[in-house]
């Protein structure tokens, strides 16, 4: 087994003090250059274990260790770098695309200095890649959703980071966009990223994703390889629904059976 | 027209209004504007009132135009500036304060009214954040009250100064005026302010980055609030130190950012640079006419008032033109 | 019959005179700056005096013997002059119960049956007086005609009307034998009168209003008030050096409030500016007369004011000693002072000035 990058031991998060544990004791080690979903139904507490996973929260009990797959000295506990994509974002509309995606560049860059010909080169690289050059110029007010979702994503690529986090970023595209997303997500990880995002439907944790956190709303949370956990039953009791997982030869299906 | 002409012209224009400026003035001499060599009092009044003077008005204005610049985009609202944040009134208030308290030295003055700015940032945060409403909205009202609180303490100080002593100096040097400007006060403002100024320069891209979510920050590394609170405490800096000085000069920080960004773009790198000229610029042509128009004395805050409130409406005209074309 | 009616109509008599006072008849008419008449039935013994220009008008009441007696309270506004004033009225200090900025609430506990104000304190104070039904008298003092006017009603009040003529008289005598002394000089120099401020090495420079009767006393001493023509209509204004320069004066003479002028003419003479501008204009630049309060203003003291600038515009026609003997005059007519206190305390104040 490949070595591993987050290594997580007996989390336990509470929104209100200990009264009340959004989840107890998850125990997960995440390996390198793989794609996980965190899966889950609204508010089961999946944004916030991937707050927790950036180190933006702080848990109540439990360790998270960050292992730097690059290092060769064996594995520390040292700091990665980490891309986040969030749900919503309010970045102002007057800055340009081009501006937008420099942004990623900040963790190389001190603050008394400027972008120079390397990150310029950077930003034009990757934007040609997942093709938003045609949109630099423009203000990220003037753009469509799918083009702004790509152009976030776009971000988190020039970060160039070994681990991005991403809250629910194929959610709320219409189908060519998902398509597209999902795309980019295996890109990134054909560059040997190591990818965790969020998500409450079933088929895109299917698709994409080579392990799962299943969240539920008993707090119990179960990880392992996705084809292990994303399983029929698994699923309706997660989502509280006669769910029906279909596969039709390259690609995932999920039906919700009616009660009679 | 691309970016490298835009700043051209508009150096350009700078360096031709800093020599008009430096041959305008009320004293002609007699025997024609180039002669220094007869007219040793004319030099002397060139080189000893009108250039401290020029001087001064383009670090006023190009301070007051980048900290406008500065709060308008970390608070991400192109109403903000020093004062309608009410920290120009704080500024005043602890100026007003310090002059009662220390009469005979000018560096108590300058430090009052700085701690003063740094309480009036440290309100305008806390009062916007209890608002619960529309959040660009929040940080007006915040700026509202304020300017109204420290525009009364600076009420009760003019009528607590002794009216034979102090009170007619505060009341003029209120309505903003580099009248008594000279060399001394260049060395005593200048380094300051072009410290702070070149600071801010040197920041200008990263400010840009304070727009984005603290979480994305907190991803990079980057501890969001801390480097607001410093980054914004320069500008505070830059205005108090200013206003300390010159009076409540407004309206500068409000309209030359929303100018730089109209011309050159929302990226700080380049709006940055023709704010601060452009602001210099925009003084330098307010001062000009302060000392110049007529006999007496036009306080400067009046001119930059008048001109600024025109430009106001104008800018506002033009946005909401080009808000209704594009839809 | 007849007996009733008589013994009826005696009646009715004596009631109706003995309400005759409480219906409050008036005798007494007094027409103030702003042409109100005035009325009362007596003339008020318990006098106050407020508002802004409160030094001003107290020097000017204190002109009378009655004074001491009849103002019983006045607004505290300037130690130059509560000290000068203290020297006529030992018990002046037990006066200044009224703080600064007063209204006609704060006045009103002294009970005052008339109260003296600057015609500029209407609206401020004097109206909320007359609400509550205490006479106000105005007065303005702002031109000579008008200082000769009010110091009659001042007379009328304090019932020394003859004071009062005695009083204008001195100043038409003196004003008479210093225009006479000027009249036989042949240019008119190009003066300006600058109020300066300083403060830690700047300086903030006025000139005052084109009707104000400093610069009247310039046109009438035979001087050119280089200022007028440019001067506002509203008070002092404000103007910077460059300006000064290009008005070409002869002669400065440096007006400040707190007596500080020959202090800021040696600060003024380190400036480099004004250096170039002293030595190779030939400007002269000196004092304007300051003991208690600086003579340019409408005070008493103006007509100190007017001999002194006589004798800084025309020091050939106009002696120091025509100066210090005026001023000797002044305080023992007026003011009622001993030779040799104005000798021991109020001469040596003005000679340095004069220098």
């Amino acid at each position: 087994m490949g070595e591993f990058i987050i290594s997580i031991k007996e989390l336990s998060y509470s929104y209100t003090n200990g009264r009340q544990f959004a989840f107890k004791d998850l125990n997960a080690s995440i390996p390198a250059h793989s794609i996980t979903s965190i899966l889950g139904r609204n508010g089961a507490g999946k944004t916030t274990l991937l707050l927790i996973i950036l180190g933006y929260l702080k848990t109540v009990h439990g360790t998270i260790q960050y292992y730097n797959p690059k290092s060769t000295e064996g594995q520390k506990g040292e700091i990665l770098q980490i891309a986040y994509l969030p749900q919503v974002e309010t970045a102002p509309e007057a800055m340009s695309v081009y501006d937008y995606l420099l942004m990623g560049r900040i963790p190389y860059i001190s603050p008394f200095m400027q972008p120079n010909k390397k990150d310029t080169n950077i930003v034009n690289n990757y934007a040609k890649i997942i093709e938003i050059d045609h949109l630099l110029e423009y203000p990220l007010g003037k753009i469509s959703g799918g083009e702004l979702q790509r152009v976030r994503f776009g971000r988190a690529l020039v970060q160039e980071s070994d681990l991005i986090l991403l809250d629910e970023p194929i959610t709320h595209l219409d189908l060519n966009a998902k398509q597209t997303m999902m795309r980019l997500i295996k890109y990134l990880k054909s560059l040997g990223k190591t990818i965790i995002f969020t998500t409450h439907d079933p088929v895109e944790a299917l698709e994409i994703a080579d392990h799962a956190l299943l969240v539920s709303n008993d707090h119990k949370i179960k990880f392992g390889k996705a084809t292990d956990i994303l399983t029929d039953k698994n699923l309706s009791d997660c989502f509280d629904l006669p769910i029906r997982i279909l596969f039709s030869g390259n690609s995932f299906g999920c039906i919700v059976e009616k009660r009679t | 027209m691309s970016i490298k002409q835009k700043y051209l012209i508009t150096i350009l224009v700078f360096f031709v209004l800093i020599f008009i400026a430096t041959f305008a003035g009320r004293y002609q001499s007699a025997s024609g504007v180039l002669d220094y060599k007869s007219d040793p009092l004319f030099k002397r009044l060139v080189f000893d009132i009108r250039i401290p003077r020029i001087i001064l008005s383009i670090i006023v204005g190009a301070g007051l135009a980048a900290s406008g610049l500065i709060m308008q985009t970390i608070f991400q609202n192109s109403l903000a500036d020093p004062g309608i944040l009410g920290i120009n009134q704080a500024a005043g208030f602890g100026a007003a304060l310090g002059y009662i308290l220390f009469p005979t030295s000018n560096l108590p003055i300058r430090v009052i009214a700085f701690v003063s700015g740094i309480f009036a940032l440290f309100l305008i945060i806390l009062i916007s954040r209890q608002i619960n409403v529309y959040r660009r909205l929040s940080l007006i009202f915040a700026g509202i009250a304020v300017s109204a609180f420290f525009s009364a303490g600076l009420g009760l100080i003019k009528y607590l100064a002794d009216p034979l002593n102090q009170l007619p100096s505060i009341v003029f040097w209120l309505l903003g005026s580099l009248s008594t400007t000279n060399w001394q006060a260049v060395a005593e403002i200048t380094p300051i302010s072009v410290a702070c100024i070149i600071t801010l320069f040197l920041l200008r891209w990263r400010t840009n980055a304070y727009a984005l979510n603290d979480s994305i920050l907190h991803s990079m590394g980057i501890k969001r609030n801390l480097e607001i609170y410093a980054v914004l405490s320069i500008s505070v800096l830059l205005t108090t130190v200013i206003i300390s000085y010159t009076g409540l000069i407004g309206w500068v920080g409000l309209i030359i950012p929303n100018i730089a960004r109209l011309i050159f773009g929302y990226d700080l790198r380049r709006s940055l640079p023709s704010a601060i000229i452009i602001g210099a610029i925009f003084v330098l042509i307010s001062d000009t006419m302060a000392r110049t128009l007529v006999a007496g004395e036009i306080p400067l805050g009046i001119i930059t008032a008048f001109f600024g409130a025109l430009i106001f409406v104008i800018l506002m005209f033009a946005k909401g033109n080009s808000l209704q074309k594009n839809g | 019959m007849k007996n009733r009616i008589i013994s009826f109509l005696l009646l009715a008599g004596i009631l109706i005179s003995c309400t005759g006072p409480r219906v409050g008849g008036t005798e007494i008419y007094i027409t103030d700056a702003l042409g109100n008449e005035v009325g009362f039935s007596d003339l008020p013994d318990r006098i106050v005096i407020s508002g802004k220009q409160t030094p001003m008008l107290a020097n000017f009441a204190y002109l009378f013997d009655r004074a001491p007696e009849k103002i019983i309270a006045i607004e505290n506004r300037s130690q130059s002059s509560n000290a000068f004033l203290s020297l006529i009225d030992p018990g002046f200090v037990n006066k200044l119960t009224i703080e600064k900025g007063a209204g006609a609430e704060q006045i009103s506990p002294s009970q005052p049956e008339a109260v003296i104000l600057k015609t500029t304190m209407k609206e401020l104070i004097g109206d909320q007086l007359d609400t509550i039904g205490i006479p106000s008298v105005y007065v303005s003092l702002e031109t000579i005609d008008e200082i000769y006017r009010d110091i009659r009603i001042f007379g009328s009040l304090m019932d020394e009307p003859q004071k009062a003529e005695n009083i204008i008289g001195f100043y038409n005598r003196s004003k008479e034998s210093i225009d006479i002394m000027v009249s036989t000089v042949e240019r008119s120099p190009r003066v300006l009168l600058l109020q300066i401020d300083q403060s830690e090495g700047s300086f903030a420079y006025k000139v005052p209003a084109g009707s104000w009767l400093q610069t009247v006393m310039v046109d009438e001493l035979h001087g050119d008030p280089v200022w007028k023509k440019d001067a506002g209509g509203g008070g002092w204004m404000e103007v910077n050096l460059e300006q000064i320069i290009s008005w070409q004066p002869e002669v400065v003479i440096v007006i400040n409030y707190q007596g500080k002028s020959q202090e800021i003419i040696q600060s003024l003479a380190k400036d480099s500016v004004w250096q170039e501008f002293l030595q190779n204009n030939s400007v002269d630049i000196k004092p304007f007369g300051y003991d208690f309060q600086s003579w340019d203003q409408p005070d008493p003291r103006w007509i100190l004011g007017y001999v002194n600038l006589a004798h800084l515009l025309h020091p050939e026609a106009v002696d120091s000693d025509v100066v210090i003997d005026l001023v000797r005059e002044f305080y023992m007519e007026l003011y009622g002072l001993e030779p040799e206190f104005v000798d021991a305390e109020i001469i040596p104040l003005i000679l340095p000035q004069l220098g």
